[in-house]
Protein backbone atom coordinates (compact mmCIF):
# COMPACT_ATOMS: atom_id res chain seq x y z
CA UNK A 1 0.00 0.00 0.00
CA UNK A 2 1.45 3.38 -0.97
CA UNK A 3 1.62 6.24 1.53
CA UNK A 4 0.81 9.74 0.25
CA UNK A 5 3.60 12.28 -0.29
CA UNK A 6 3.43 15.06 2.31
CA UNK A 7 2.65 18.65 1.31
CA UNK A 8 5.17 21.47 1.14
CA UNK A 9 5.78 23.46 4.31
CA UNK A 10 3.94 26.45 2.82
CA UNK A 11 0.88 24.35 1.91
CA UNK A 12 0.93 22.54 5.24
CA UNK A 13 1.02 25.88 7.10
CA UNK A 14 -2.08 27.01 5.18
CA UNK A 15 -3.86 23.72 5.89
CA UNK A 16 -2.94 23.87 9.58
CA UNK A 17 -4.20 27.45 9.86
CA UNK A 18 -7.45 26.48 8.13
CA UNK A 19 -7.97 23.51 10.42
CA UNK A 20 -7.79 21.11 7.47
CA UNK A 21 -4.96 19.08 9.02
CA UNK A 22 -3.10 18.77 12.30
CA UNK A 23 0.54 18.59 13.30
CA UNK A 24 -0.12 15.07 14.56
CA UNK A 25 -1.55 14.04 11.18
CA UNK A 26 1.47 15.51 9.34
CA UNK A 27 3.89 13.79 11.72
CA UNK A 28 2.07 10.46 11.46
CA UNK A 29 2.19 10.76 7.66
CA UNK A 30 5.96 11.26 7.75
CA UNK A 31 6.39 8.37 10.21
CA UNK A 32 4.24 6.13 7.98
CA UNK A 33 6.43 6.93 4.98
CA UNK A 34 9.57 6.26 7.01
CA UNK A 35 8.11 2.91 8.12
CA UNK A 36 7.15 2.03 4.56
CA UNK A 37 10.23 3.15 2.63
CA UNK A 38 13.25 3.93 4.79
CA UNK A 39 14.31 0.31 4.84
CA UNK A 40 15.31 0.92 1.23
CA UNK A 41 16.42 4.55 1.39
CA UNK A 42 18.25 4.41 4.79
CA UNK A 43 17.99 8.15 5.39
CA UNK A 44 17.49 7.91 9.16
CA UNK A 45 20.01 7.05 11.85
CA UNK A 46 17.32 7.49 14.49
CA UNK A 47 13.58 8.15 14.30
CA UNK A 48 12.32 10.20 17.27
CA UNK A 49 8.78 8.83 17.09
CA UNK A 50 7.59 9.48 20.65
CA UNK A 51 9.08 12.93 21.13
CA UNK A 52 7.96 13.97 17.63
CA UNK A 53 4.37 12.97 18.32
CA UNK A 54 4.50 14.71 21.70
CA UNK A 55 5.76 17.91 20.06
CA UNK A 56 3.08 17.63 17.39
CA UNK A 57 0.36 17.22 20.02
CA UNK A 58 1.69 20.29 21.85
CA UNK A 59 1.55 22.26 18.59
CA UNK A 60 -2.05 21.21 18.00
CA UNK A 61 -2.99 22.16 21.56
CA UNK A 62 -1.41 25.59 21.09
CA UNK A 63 -3.36 26.11 17.92
CA UNK A 64 -6.61 25.12 19.61
CA UNK A 65 -5.82 27.67 22.32
CA UNK A 66 -5.35 30.37 19.69
CA UNK A 67 -1.55 30.46 20.03
CA UNK A 68 0.66 29.95 16.98
CA UNK A 69 4.41 30.46 16.87
CA UNK A 70 4.56 30.95 13.09
CA UNK A 71 4.38 29.02 9.83
CA UNK A 72 6.90 26.41 11.05
CA UNK A 73 4.66 25.50 13.99
CA UNK A 74 3.77 21.81 13.70
CA UNK A 75 6.05 21.14 10.68
CA UNK A 76 8.03 17.84 10.84
CA UNK A 77 11.73 18.31 10.07
CA UNK A 78 14.84 16.11 10.30
CA UNK A 79 18.36 17.07 11.33
CA UNK A 80 21.71 15.86 10.04
CA UNK A 81 23.65 13.67 12.45
CA UNK A 82 26.20 16.36 13.17
CA UNK A 83 23.71 18.60 15.01
CA UNK A 84 23.19 18.02 18.70
CA UNK A 85 19.70 16.93 19.69
CA UNK A 86 19.33 16.88 23.47
CA UNK A 87 19.81 13.44 25.07
CA UNK A 88 20.23 11.78 21.66
CA UNK A 89 23.35 10.24 20.10
CA UNK A 90 25.29 12.69 17.93
CA UNK A 91 27.64 10.42 16.00
CA UNK A 92 28.63 12.27 12.81
CA UNK A 93 28.29 8.72 11.41
CA UNK A 94 31.61 7.78 13.00
CA UNK A 95 32.59 5.04 15.42
CA UNK A 96 34.73 7.75 17.03
CA UNK A 97 31.51 9.35 18.35
CA UNK A 98 29.44 6.18 18.62
CA UNK A 99 28.74 6.75 22.32
CA UNK A 100 28.47 10.55 22.21
CA UNK A 101 25.18 11.70 23.75
CA UNK A 102 24.31 15.36 23.20
CA UNK A 103 23.88 17.22 26.49
CA UNK A 104 21.68 19.85 24.86
CA UNK A 105 20.31 21.04 21.53
CA UNK A 106 22.43 22.75 18.89
CA UNK A 107 21.34 26.37 18.64
CA UNK A 108 19.71 25.76 15.26
CA UNK A 109 17.71 22.87 16.70
CA UNK A 110 16.72 25.01 19.68
CA UNK A 111 15.51 27.75 17.34
CA UNK A 112 13.50 25.30 15.25
CA UNK A 113 11.87 23.87 18.35
CA UNK A 114 11.11 27.42 19.51
CA UNK A 115 9.38 28.03 16.16
CA UNK A 116 7.17 25.00 16.87
CA UNK A 117 8.87 22.66 14.39
CA UNK A 118 8.66 18.94 15.15
CA UNK A 119 12.03 17.12 15.14
CA UNK A 120 11.08 13.81 13.54
CA UNK A 121 14.54 12.25 13.52
CA UNK A 122 18.29 12.32 12.92
CA UNK A 123 19.46 11.60 9.38
CA UNK A 124 22.53 10.32 7.60
CA UNK A 125 25.77 12.19 6.96
CA UNK A 126 29.01 11.19 5.34
CA UNK A 127 31.45 10.48 8.19
CA UNK A 128 32.31 13.75 9.95
CA UNK A 129 30.54 15.64 7.14
CA UNK A 130 33.41 15.13 4.71
CA UNK A 131 31.98 14.98 1.18
CA UNK A 132 33.16 12.89 -1.73
CA UNK A 133 31.26 9.65 -2.17
CA UNK A 134 29.14 7.21 -0.16
CA UNK A 135 30.93 4.58 1.87
CA UNK A 136 29.89 1.45 3.74
CA UNK A 137 32.87 1.69 6.10
CA UNK A 138 31.35 4.22 8.52
CA UNK A 139 29.07 3.68 11.54
CA UNK A 140 25.85 3.62 9.48
CA UNK A 141 25.38 2.54 5.84
CA UNK A 142 24.93 5.42 3.39
CA UNK A 143 21.52 6.76 2.37
CA UNK A 144 20.47 5.97 -1.19
CA UNK A 145 19.08 8.47 -3.67
CA UNK A 146 15.26 8.10 -3.66
CA UNK A 147 15.16 8.66 -7.43
CA UNK A 148 17.37 5.57 -7.84
CA UNK A 149 18.64 3.92 -4.67
CA UNK A 150 21.60 2.42 -6.51
CA UNK A 151 22.89 5.97 -6.98
CA UNK A 152 24.56 8.37 -4.57
CA UNK A 153 22.71 11.20 -2.88
CA UNK A 154 25.87 13.27 -2.88
CA UNK A 155 27.10 14.54 0.41
CA UNK A 156 27.76 15.18 3.02
CA UNK A 157 24.13 16.00 4.00
CA UNK A 158 23.11 12.73 2.37
CA UNK A 159 20.26 11.91 4.74
CA UNK A 160 18.79 15.41 4.42
CA UNK A 161 18.60 15.18 0.63
CA UNK A 162 17.27 11.63 0.77
CA UNK A 163 14.69 12.28 3.52
CA UNK A 164 13.25 15.41 1.89
CA UNK A 165 13.18 13.86 -1.60
CA UNK A 166 11.53 10.72 -0.20
CA UNK A 167 8.87 12.70 1.70
CA UNK A 168 10.00 11.47 5.14
CA UNK A 169 9.88 15.02 6.47
CA UNK A 170 8.92 18.42 5.11
CA UNK A 171 12.36 19.94 5.61
CA UNK A 172 15.81 19.09 6.93
CA UNK A 173 18.77 20.87 8.46
CA UNK A 174 22.14 20.28 6.79
CA UNK A 175 25.63 21.72 6.90
CA UNK A 176 27.83 22.92 4.04
CA UNK A 177 31.57 23.67 4.00
CA UNK A 178 32.26 22.70 0.38
CA UNK A 179 28.87 21.89 -1.12
CA UNK A 180 27.42 19.52 1.46
CA UNK A 181 23.92 21.02 1.29
CA UNK A 182 23.85 21.96 -2.40
CA UNK A 183 25.24 18.69 -3.75
CA UNK A 184 22.61 16.40 -2.17
CA UNK A 185 19.93 18.99 -2.93
CA UNK A 186 20.94 18.95 -6.61
CA UNK A 187 21.34 15.18 -6.91
CA UNK A 188 18.12 14.44 -4.98
CA UNK A 189 16.07 17.16 -6.69
CA UNK A 190 15.32 19.30 -3.64
CA UNK A 191 16.00 22.94 -2.80
CA UNK A 192 18.71 23.92 -0.33
CA UNK A 193 20.44 27.01 1.05
CA UNK A 194 24.06 27.61 1.98
CA UNK A 195 23.86 30.92 3.83
CA UNK A 196 26.55 33.52 4.47
CA UNK A 197 28.89 32.46 7.31
CA UNK A 198 27.42 33.82 10.54
CA UNK A 199 23.81 33.85 9.39
CA UNK A 200 22.91 30.57 11.12
CA UNK A 201 24.69 29.54 14.30
CA UNK A 202 27.03 26.54 14.13
CA UNK A 203 27.09 26.14 17.93
CA UNK A 204 26.41 22.54 18.86
CA UNK A 205 27.32 21.27 15.38
CA UNK A 206 30.24 18.85 14.88
CA UNK A 207 32.68 20.89 12.78
CA UNK A 208 34.34 19.93 9.51
CA UNK A 209 36.37 23.14 9.19
CA UNK A 210 36.99 26.39 11.06
CA UNK A 211 36.61 28.85 8.20
CA UNK A 212 34.01 27.35 5.86
CA UNK A 213 31.25 25.69 7.91
CA UNK A 214 27.66 26.86 7.46
CA UNK A 215 24.28 25.44 8.49
CA UNK A 216 21.21 25.70 6.25
CA UNK A 217 17.89 24.15 5.22
CA UNK A 218 16.85 21.63 2.56
CA UNK A 219 13.19 21.34 1.55
CA UNK A 220 10.94 20.46 -1.36
CA UNK A 221 10.77 24.04 -2.63
CA UNK A 222 12.70 27.29 -2.40
CA UNK A 223 9.76 28.92 -0.60
CA UNK A 224 9.96 26.21 2.07
CA UNK A 225 13.68 26.90 2.49
CA UNK A 226 12.83 30.59 2.95
CA UNK A 227 10.42 29.69 5.74
CA UNK A 228 12.93 27.41 7.43
CA UNK A 229 15.85 29.81 7.12
CA UNK A 230 13.97 32.57 8.92
CA UNK A 231 13.34 30.23 11.85
CA UNK A 232 16.97 29.03 11.89
CA UNK A 233 18.86 32.32 11.47
CA UNK A 234 19.91 34.93 14.01
CA UNK A 235 22.67 36.06 16.32
CA UNK A 236 24.11 33.56 18.79
CA UNK A 237 26.86 34.65 21.18
CA UNK A 238 27.97 31.01 21.47
CA UNK A 239 29.16 31.09 17.83
CA UNK A 240 32.23 33.33 17.45
CA UNK A 241 31.41 34.01 13.80
CA UNK A 242 27.70 34.71 14.38
CA UNK A 243 26.31 37.97 13.06
CA UNK A 244 23.71 40.30 14.48
CA UNK A 245 22.50 41.30 11.02
CA UNK A 246 18.71 41.59 10.83
CA UNK A 247 16.96 38.41 9.65
CA UNK A 248 14.47 39.37 6.92
CA UNK A 249 11.13 37.71 6.29
CA UNK A 250 12.53 35.74 3.36
CA UNK A 251 9.20 34.32 2.23
CA UNK A 252 7.57 37.76 2.17
CA UNK A 253 10.32 38.99 -0.16
CA UNK A 254 9.55 36.41 -2.87
CA UNK A 255 8.11 37.80 -6.12
CA UNK A 256 6.74 36.36 -9.34
CA UNK A 257 8.76 38.66 -11.60
CA UNK A 258 12.46 39.54 -11.84
CA UNK A 259 12.16 42.76 -13.83
CA UNK A 260 15.15 45.05 -13.51
CA UNK A 261 17.56 42.37 -12.30
CA UNK A 262 20.75 41.53 -14.14
CA UNK A 263 21.72 37.87 -13.79
CA UNK A 264 25.13 36.48 -14.73
CA UNK A 265 25.42 32.93 -16.08
CA UNK A 266 28.67 31.23 -15.00
CA UNK A 267 28.71 29.01 -18.06
CA UNK A 268 32.44 28.34 -18.10
CA UNK A 269 32.21 26.17 -14.96
CA UNK A 270 30.15 23.45 -16.68
CA UNK A 271 31.05 24.07 -20.35
CA UNK A 272 34.76 24.81 -20.69
CA UNK A 273 36.53 24.50 -17.36
CA UNK A 274 34.75 21.16 -17.03
CA UNK A 275 32.60 19.64 -19.75
CA UNK A 276 29.44 18.25 -18.19
CA UNK A 277 27.37 15.68 -20.10
CA UNK A 278 25.12 17.22 -22.74
CA UNK A 279 21.84 16.64 -20.89
CA UNK A 280 23.14 18.44 -17.80
CA UNK A 281 24.56 21.31 -19.88
CA UNK A 282 21.20 21.68 -21.66
CA UNK A 283 19.37 22.02 -18.34
CA UNK A 284 21.67 24.85 -17.24
CA UNK A 285 21.62 26.63 -20.59
CA UNK A 286 17.80 26.51 -20.65
CA UNK A 287 17.63 28.47 -17.39
CA UNK A 288 18.59 31.67 -19.19
CA UNK A 289 15.40 31.70 -21.26
CA UNK A 290 13.18 31.16 -18.23
CA UNK A 291 14.91 33.92 -16.28
CA UNK A 292 14.74 36.24 -19.29
CA UNK A 293 11.00 35.58 -19.64
CA UNK A 294 10.66 36.63 -15.99
CA UNK A 295 12.08 40.04 -16.90
CA UNK A 296 15.74 39.62 -15.96
CA UNK A 297 18.60 40.73 -18.17
CA UNK A 298 20.94 37.80 -18.77
CA UNK A 299 24.69 38.28 -19.19
CA UNK A 300 27.74 36.00 -19.15
CA UNK A 301 29.59 36.32 -15.84
CA UNK A 302 33.37 36.44 -16.00
CA UNK A 303 34.79 34.53 -13.04
CA UNK A 304 38.25 32.95 -12.58
CA UNK A 305 38.68 29.31 -13.69
CA UNK A 306 36.89 26.68 -11.62
CA UNK A 307 40.21 24.89 -11.03
CA UNK A 308 41.53 27.96 -9.19
CA UNK A 309 38.68 27.70 -6.70
CA UNK A 310 39.10 23.93 -6.56
CA UNK A 311 42.82 24.19 -5.75
CA UNK A 312 42.17 26.58 -2.87
CA UNK A 313 39.33 24.48 -1.51
CA UNK A 314 41.27 21.25 -1.74
CA UNK A 315 44.08 22.71 0.36
CA UNK A 316 42.06 24.59 2.98
CA UNK A 317 39.35 22.01 3.62
CA UNK A 318 41.50 18.96 4.51
CA UNK A 319 44.02 21.14 6.34
CA UNK A 320 41.34 22.46 8.69
CA UNK A 321 39.64 19.08 9.04
CA UNK A 322 42.99 17.51 9.92
CA UNK A 323 43.65 20.20 12.51
CA UNK A 324 40.32 19.36 14.13
CA UNK A 325 40.85 15.59 14.13
CA UNK A 326 44.66 15.26 14.35
CA UNK A 327 44.84 13.91 17.89
CA UNK A 328 42.02 11.42 17.31
CA UNK A 329 43.61 10.27 14.07
CA UNK A 330 46.82 9.57 15.97
CA UNK A 331 45.15 7.66 18.79
CA UNK A 332 41.99 6.13 17.31
CA UNK A 333 42.90 5.57 13.67
CA UNK A 334 41.01 2.29 13.50
CA UNK A 335 37.77 3.89 14.71
CA UNK A 336 37.51 6.03 11.57
CA UNK A 337 36.22 4.59 8.34
CA UNK A 338 39.14 4.26 5.90
CA UNK A 339 37.58 6.70 3.44
CA UNK A 340 37.12 9.49 6.00
CA UNK A 341 40.47 9.06 7.72
CA UNK A 342 42.41 9.15 4.47
CA UNK A 343 40.57 12.24 3.29
CA UNK A 344 41.48 13.93 6.56
CA UNK A 345 45.06 12.68 6.31
CA UNK A 346 45.55 14.78 3.20
CA UNK A 347 45.60 17.73 5.58
CA UNK A 348 48.83 16.41 7.11
CA UNK A 349 50.51 17.11 3.78
CA UNK A 350 49.41 20.74 3.48
CA UNK A 351 52.26 22.83 4.85
CA UNK A 352 51.58 26.10 6.65
CA UNK A 353 52.91 28.09 3.70
CA UNK A 354 50.62 26.17 1.31
CA UNK A 355 47.68 26.90 3.59
CA UNK A 356 48.43 30.61 3.82
CA UNK A 357 49.06 30.93 0.09
CA UNK A 358 45.68 29.27 -0.44
CA UNK A 359 44.04 31.77 1.91
CA UNK A 360 45.70 34.64 0.00
CA UNK A 361 44.43 33.23 -3.30
CA UNK A 362 41.05 32.81 -1.62
CA UNK A 363 40.86 36.55 -1.00
CA UNK A 364 41.67 37.26 -4.66
CA UNK A 365 38.92 34.88 -5.76
CA UNK A 366 36.47 36.49 -3.33
CA UNK A 367 37.36 39.90 -4.75
CA UNK A 368 36.73 38.58 -8.28
CA UNK A 369 33.26 37.35 -7.34
CA UNK A 370 32.56 40.63 -5.54
CA UNK A 371 33.52 42.43 -8.76
CA UNK A 372 30.98 40.33 -10.65
CA UNK A 373 28.33 41.57 -8.25
CA UNK A 374 29.04 45.16 -9.26
CA UNK A 375 27.64 44.14 -12.65
CA UNK A 376 25.08 41.52 -11.62
CA UNK A 377 22.41 41.09 -8.96
CA UNK A 378 22.73 37.30 -8.96
CA UNK A 379 24.82 34.56 -10.53
CA UNK A 380 23.62 31.22 -11.89
CA UNK A 381 26.07 28.34 -11.64
CA UNK A 382 25.95 24.56 -11.88
CA UNK A 383 25.42 22.73 -8.57
CA UNK A 384 26.59 19.39 -10.04
CA UNK A 385 28.90 18.58 -12.95
CA UNK A 386 28.20 14.88 -13.36
CA UNK A 387 25.36 12.43 -12.71
CA UNK A 388 25.06 10.88 -9.26
CA UNK A 389 27.76 8.24 -8.84
CA UNK A 390 27.18 4.59 -7.94
CA UNK A 391 26.76 3.54 -4.30
CA UNK A 392 29.57 0.98 -4.52
CA UNK A 393 32.44 3.18 -5.72
CA UNK A 394 35.76 2.45 -3.99
CA UNK A 395 37.78 5.36 -5.39
CA UNK A 396 39.89 6.65 -2.45
CA UNK A 397 40.10 10.31 -3.43
CA UNK A 398 37.34 11.08 -5.96
CA UNK A 399 37.45 14.78 -5.19
CA UNK A 400 41.04 15.14 -6.35
CA UNK A 401 40.20 14.26 -9.93
CA UNK A 402 37.00 16.27 -10.62
CA UNK A 403 36.72 19.93 -9.62
CA UNK A 404 34.46 20.89 -6.74
CA UNK A 405 31.60 22.80 -8.32
CA UNK A 406 30.08 24.12 -5.09
CA UNK A 407 33.20 25.16 -3.17
CA UNK A 408 33.68 28.53 -4.94
CA UNK A 409 30.93 30.23 -2.96
CA UNK A 410 32.03 28.64 0.33
CA UNK A 411 35.44 30.19 -0.24
CA UNK A 412 34.04 33.59 -1.19
CA UNK A 413 31.30 33.42 1.49
CA UNK A 414 28.40 34.27 -0.80
CA UNK A 415 24.95 32.80 -0.08
CA UNK A 416 23.80 30.21 -2.60
CA UNK A 417 20.44 28.51 -3.16
CA UNK A 418 20.27 25.14 -4.90
CA UNK A 419 17.19 24.74 -7.10
CA UNK A 420 16.04 21.93 -9.37
CA UNK A 421 16.43 22.94 -13.03
CA UNK A 422 15.33 19.83 -14.92
CA UNK A 423 16.05 16.17 -15.38
CA UNK A 424 18.78 14.15 -17.06
CA UNK A 425 17.96 11.72 -19.86
CA UNK A 426 18.07 9.01 -17.18
CA UNK A 427 15.22 10.68 -15.25
CA UNK A 428 17.52 11.81 -12.41
CA UNK A 429 17.24 15.47 -11.36
CA UNK A 430 19.61 18.32 -12.18
CA UNK A 431 20.25 21.16 -9.73
CA UNK A 432 21.63 24.65 -10.25
CA UNK A 433 22.72 27.25 -7.70
CA UNK A 434 21.66 30.87 -7.53
CA UNK A 435 24.27 33.04 -5.82
CA UNK A 436 23.80 36.55 -4.40
CA UNK A 437 25.80 39.22 -2.60
CA UNK A 438 26.97 38.53 0.97
CA UNK A 439 24.07 38.56 3.41
CA UNK A 440 21.56 38.75 0.56
CA UNK A 441 20.03 35.31 1.04
CA UNK A 442 16.74 37.06 0.29
CA UNK A 443 17.96 38.02 -3.19
CA UNK A 444 19.13 34.49 -4.01
CA UNK A 445 15.87 33.02 -2.70
CA UNK A 446 13.83 35.50 -4.74
CA UNK A 447 15.52 34.58 -8.03
CA UNK A 448 15.46 30.85 -7.27
CA UNK A 449 11.79 30.88 -6.24
CA UNK A 450 10.64 32.84 -9.30
CA UNK A 451 12.64 30.50 -11.53
CA UNK A 452 11.29 27.40 -9.78
CA UNK A 453 7.66 28.52 -10.19
CA UNK A 454 8.14 29.35 -13.87
CA UNK A 455 10.26 26.37 -14.88
CA UNK A 456 7.57 23.73 -14.44
CA UNK A 457 9.21 21.09 -12.23
CA UNK A 458 8.16 22.47 -8.86
CA UNK A 459 5.58 19.78 -8.11
CA UNK A 460 7.47 16.77 -9.49
CA UNK A 461 8.04 14.22 -6.72
CA UNK A 462 9.69 10.83 -6.56
CA UNK A 463 7.50 7.71 -6.47
CA UNK A 464 8.64 5.07 -4.00
CA UNK A 465 7.43 1.49 -4.09
CA UNK B 1 56.08 23.59 -11.34
CA UNK B 2 55.86 19.87 -11.87
CA UNK B 3 58.26 17.75 -9.80
CA UNK B 4 59.18 14.15 -10.68
CA UNK B 5 57.21 11.75 -8.48
CA UNK B 6 60.28 10.31 -6.78
CA UNK B 7 61.43 13.87 -6.08
CA UNK B 8 58.64 14.22 -3.56
CA UNK B 9 59.23 10.94 -1.76
CA UNK B 10 61.43 12.49 0.89
CA UNK B 11 59.04 15.30 1.79
CA UNK B 12 56.08 12.92 1.74
CA UNK B 13 57.84 10.51 4.10
CA UNK B 14 58.85 13.35 6.42
CA UNK B 15 55.36 14.84 6.58
CA UNK B 16 53.79 11.44 7.16
CA UNK B 17 56.27 10.67 9.96
CA UNK B 18 55.64 14.08 11.51
CA UNK B 19 51.92 13.39 11.60
CA UNK B 20 52.45 10.36 13.89
CA UNK B 21 49.35 8.80 12.34
CA UNK B 22 49.65 5.01 11.92
CA UNK B 23 48.46 4.53 8.32
CA UNK B 24 48.52 1.09 6.73
CA UNK B 25 50.88 0.23 3.88
CA UNK B 26 48.02 0.22 1.36
CA UNK B 27 46.77 3.58 2.57
CA UNK B 28 50.28 4.98 2.48
CA UNK B 29 50.52 4.07 -1.21
CA UNK B 30 47.22 5.82 -1.99
CA UNK B 31 48.22 8.87 0.03
CA UNK B 32 51.56 9.02 -1.81
CA UNK B 33 49.69 9.26 -5.13
CA UNK B 34 47.32 11.87 -3.74
CA UNK B 35 50.28 13.88 -2.46
CA UNK B 36 51.41 14.58 -6.01
CA UNK B 37 48.00 15.96 -6.92
CA UNK B 38 47.91 18.01 -3.72
CA UNK B 39 51.37 19.41 -4.45
CA UNK B 40 50.30 20.46 -7.94
CA UNK B 41 47.27 22.23 -6.44
CA UNK B 42 49.56 23.95 -3.93
CA UNK B 43 51.70 25.21 -6.80
CA UNK B 44 48.57 26.57 -8.51
CA UNK B 45 47.61 28.87 -5.64
CA UNK B 46 51.03 30.54 -5.57
CA UNK B 47 51.73 33.66 -7.64
CA UNK B 48 55.29 35.07 -7.75
CA UNK B 49 53.86 38.44 -8.73
CA UNK B 50 51.63 38.64 -5.66
CA UNK B 51 52.80 41.47 -3.45
CA UNK B 52 53.55 41.22 0.25
CA UNK B 53 50.53 43.37 0.99
CA UNK B 54 48.17 40.68 -0.34
CA UNK B 55 46.78 39.27 2.89
CA UNK B 56 45.06 35.95 3.57
CA UNK B 57 41.30 35.86 3.62
CA UNK B 58 40.17 37.01 7.07
CA UNK B 59 38.42 33.78 7.86
CA UNK B 60 38.78 33.94 11.59
CA UNK B 61 37.09 36.68 13.58
CA UNK B 62 38.05 37.37 17.19
CA UNK B 63 34.69 39.05 17.67
CA UNK B 64 31.39 38.43 15.90
CA UNK B 65 30.65 40.04 12.56
CA UNK B 66 28.81 43.24 13.25
CA UNK B 67 26.42 45.17 11.13
CA UNK B 68 28.21 47.77 8.99
CA UNK B 69 28.24 51.20 10.58
CA UNK B 70 28.02 50.00 14.15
Amino acid sequence: MSVAFPPTIADAAVALAAGETTAVALTELCLARIDAYDGTVRAFHRVLRDTALAAARASDERRKAGIQYGRMDGIPVAVKDVMQVENQPCTANSRVLKHNIAPDDAEVVRRLRASGAVIVGIVDTYEFAFGGRPSYDALFPPAGNPWDVTKSTGGSSSGCGAAVAAGFCLGAVGSDAGGSIRTPAALCGTAGVKPTIGRVSTAGVVPLTFSLDTVGPLAQTVEDCALMLRAMAGYDPADQLSSDMDVPDYAAALTDRLDGLRIGMVRRFYAGDYDSPADIRRAYDAMADVLSDLGAEIVEADLPPLMDFHAVGRLILPAEAYAIHEETLQTRWADFGPLARNRMMLGAFVRSSDYLQAQRRRRELADAVEAAFTECDALVSAAMLTPAGPMDSTEPFPFLSAPMINVPFNLTDHPAVSVRCGFQDSGMPVGAQIVARRWDEAGALRVADAYERAAGWRTARVTLI
Amino acid sequence: MSVPENGRDGEFDALLAASRVPVTAAERAELRKAYDTLSDLAARVRAPSRGWTAKPMPSFAATPHRREGR
